[in-house]
């Protein structure tokens, strides 16, 4: 295990920037989630990692070792791919040990580590079995044990669990989790689910066109978004956003349909600004005297809350209500944003002011 | 299709396979028609079947220089050799072609594709110079190599294509694993590539097997295949139809068997080149 550094590393197809000057630190035994958009450059950034793509410049670092020039087989890294490329001619106990083989690890050693990894992940009755034999979570067990029998510096994947059902990703979302707990090996974790990344991550990092938007615990992106990007990207049903501007007094927020939203607490530099405001579905609340009055357009019932879709301040904005609602489709509600949950962001730059 | 379409397409292909076999029908039922009846026009068609024929081809009991059997040895020697060396060289260079990146890649494989449509009688006579001017006629090599060098842009052909089915992530995987190049061909995509392999080497073997006109040219008695020990059965005091056929039912056999064996296999490798 070691720890992983990536400096101003940049990576561009032909004149095509994919990856520019990233740099992200992770400490030894650190789960770090990369997420962001389709395209935005996660996988790049990976196979970087893995060795599988060359950098056109910067720095890859596997504890003390400058690996940036090295080729993959040299890197000691484990990687599981989004479609787990099991080796389909091998059986699982095969597929496994193929790694150990290479090394020509002594085969009491190899059949102990099989083991020991099939055990974890209760492969044990497969182990002759051809991946072609397997369902879906099965291979991707296959894929993660592949990885764990190695014991190398870092752990990899790739959208693992995309290609599973959504009940199965939940489970196996737990499984990596647990593993990881258990070996505490230093993985990177790629994916566009944001779910996946607020929940198995001890830091997320937020990629954007190649660019690092924000990196940081999955409470503070969701409390404190250093842009309208991870304010966007991050939570689910998405935050709000409704442009305007802030009043010379700062105590209120005047949308560009007139509406005014009440402030509370907000900075100097923001008073008469030119903003977009944010806010989460899940602080919304309904306020008799003070809501906005809103038009119910869409009324969703999950079980476990409600989202209510409804024209606020001129748009269409969700909300989200834990306890049950009587609501239905073109009724009119009164609607209040939480004054301590409101995010403002420069009209402009998107950069958080708050 | 309804019920006539159906009973028409299978006259039509019934009429198409006798009209195939017919040929080799033929020259199964002369094999085993006793010498004197083997010629007779019009055919007999009751007659006592015989196996002198077989027996007087492989104990060497023709008017011909050599012992059938030899020759057959002879071909299967180079049949098995120019296959393997063409294997050699088109594992190689399918993978190549496949992927490794490099300037007129593509240019090279159609190029390669395009040597598939080269009729191997033209270079016939240069090869004999050749052979001629090194002193390499009726040698292996002489036979050997030509052989290999005509499967080649087939067994490419057909191989790239096949490593091209192999998702590339496997190999990626292999690498992380901490697999050098050779050692991903040996463990990876050889062990995949098996079935494309064996077909190309059937295609490939068949086309030496049956070879004529280069065997003819270049050699004489020391490498002498098969099919030039056929076309012996017919000298200047006419043809010994009876051994002839006995000796191209035995030359036949062993290649139509194998095919018959592999043939889901050989039709596979047939048809990768047309889904890529
Ligand atoms: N071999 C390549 N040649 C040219 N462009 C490429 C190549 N590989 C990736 N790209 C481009 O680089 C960008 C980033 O690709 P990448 O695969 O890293 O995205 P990603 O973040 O993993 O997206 P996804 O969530 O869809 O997997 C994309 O715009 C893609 O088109
Ligand atoms: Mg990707």
């Amino acid at each position: 295990m070691a720890s992983l550094g990536i400096q101003n590393v940049v990576k561009s197809y032909g004149v095509v920037p994919v990856v520019r000057n990233v740099s992200i630190d992770v400490a030894d035994g650190e789960f770090v989630v990369l997420v962001g958009p389709s395209g935005c450059g996660k996988s790049t950034l990976l196979r970087m990692i893995a060795g599988l793509e060359m950098l056109n410049s910067g720095k890859i670092t596997i504890g003390s070792r400058d690996v940036s020039g090295l080729p993959a087989k040299s890197r000691d890294i484990a990687m599981v791919f989004q479609n787990y490329a099991l080796y389909p001619h091998m059986t699982v106990a095969e597929n496994m040990s193929f790694s150990l083989r290479l090394k020509n690890v002594p085969q009491e050693e190899i059949n102990r580590r099989t083991e020991r990894a099939s055990k974890i992940l209760g492969l044990d009755k497969l182990l002759d079995r051809r991946p072609g034999q397997l369902s879906g979570g099965q291979r991707q067990r296959v894929a993660m044990g592949r990885a764990i029998v190695r014991d190398p510096q870092v752990f990899l994947f790739d959208e693992p669990l995309s290609n599973l059902d959504a009940k199965l990703r939940v489970q196996m979302r737990t499984e990596i989790k647990e593993l990881h707990q258990r070996l505490r090996t230093t993985t990177v974790y790629v994916t566009h689910d944001q779910i996946e990344a607020m929940t198995m991550a001890d830091r997320i990092v937020v990629l954007h066109d190649g660019i690092v938007e924000q990196i940081g615990s999955p409470l503070e992106l969701y409390d404190r978004p250093a842009n309208q990007f991870v304010a966007g990207f991050i939570g689910s049903p998405a935050m709000n956003f409704i442009k305007g501007h802030v009043d010379a007094s700062g105590q209120t927020f005047v949308a560009e349909t007139g509406a005014e939203i009440a402030l509370k607490d907000t900075p100097r530099e923001v008073h008469g600004r030119t903003v977009t405001l944010g806010i989460r579905p899940e602080h919304f609340v309904l306020d008799a005297q003070n809501g906005l009055a809103s038009q119910v357009i869409v009324v969703e019932p999950t079980g476990a809350e409600m989202q209510i879709i409804c024209q606020f301040a001129g748009q269409p904005v969700t909300a989200v209500f834990h306890e049950r609602l009587n609501v239905r489709p073109d009724d009119v509600i009164k609607l209040a944003p939480k004054p301590e949950a409101i995010h403002l962001f420069d009209a402009a730059t998107g950069v958080a002011l708050r | 299709m309804s019920w006539l379409g159906k009973l028409i397409t299978r006259v039509v292909l019934w009429l198409a396979l006798v009209i195939v076999m017919f040929p080799i029908l033929w020259v199964l039922l002369t094999s085993f028609k006793p010498a004197e009846l083997a010629q007779a026009l019009p055919p007999i068609w009751d007659f006592m079947p015989t196996l002198q024929n077989y027996r007087d081809v492989l104990s060497g009991n023709t008017y011909t220089s050599q012992v059938f059997g030899v020759l057959l040895n002879h071909t299967i020697i180079v049949t098995l050799s120019s296959t393997l060396l063409g294997l050699a060289a088109a594992v190689p260079a399918a993978y190549a072609l496949a992927r490794v990146k490099f300037a007129g890649r593509q240019a090279t494989a159609n190029w390669i594709l395009s040597t598939i449509m080269f009729p191997p009688a033209v270079s016939v006579i240069p090869v004999f110079v050749i052979a001629s001017r090194l002193g390499l006629t009726d040698t292996w090599p002489v036979l050997v190599v030509p052989y290999a060098a005509f499967g080649l842009p087939m067994m490419i052909w057909m191989l790239r294509s096949a490593i091209k089915q192999i998702p590339f992530e496997i190999e990626e995987a292999a690498m992380v694993d901490g697999a050098s190049r050779g050692q991903i061909i040996w463990h990876i995509v050889l062990p995949l590539l098996t079935p494309s392999i064996v077909s190309a080497s059937l295609l490939a073997g068949m086309l030496a097997w049956n070879e004529f006109l280069f065997a003819l040219t270049l050699s004489r008695s020391a490498i002498k295949t098969a099919p030039v020990g056929i076309s012996e059965f017919t000298s200047m005091y006419g043809t010994q139809w009876g051994t002839l056929t006995a000796a191209a039912t035995v030359t036949v056999a062993p290649i139509l068997l194998i095919a018959l064996l592999l043939r889901r296999r050989v039709i596979e490798g047939l048809t990768f080149g047309a889904v890529k």
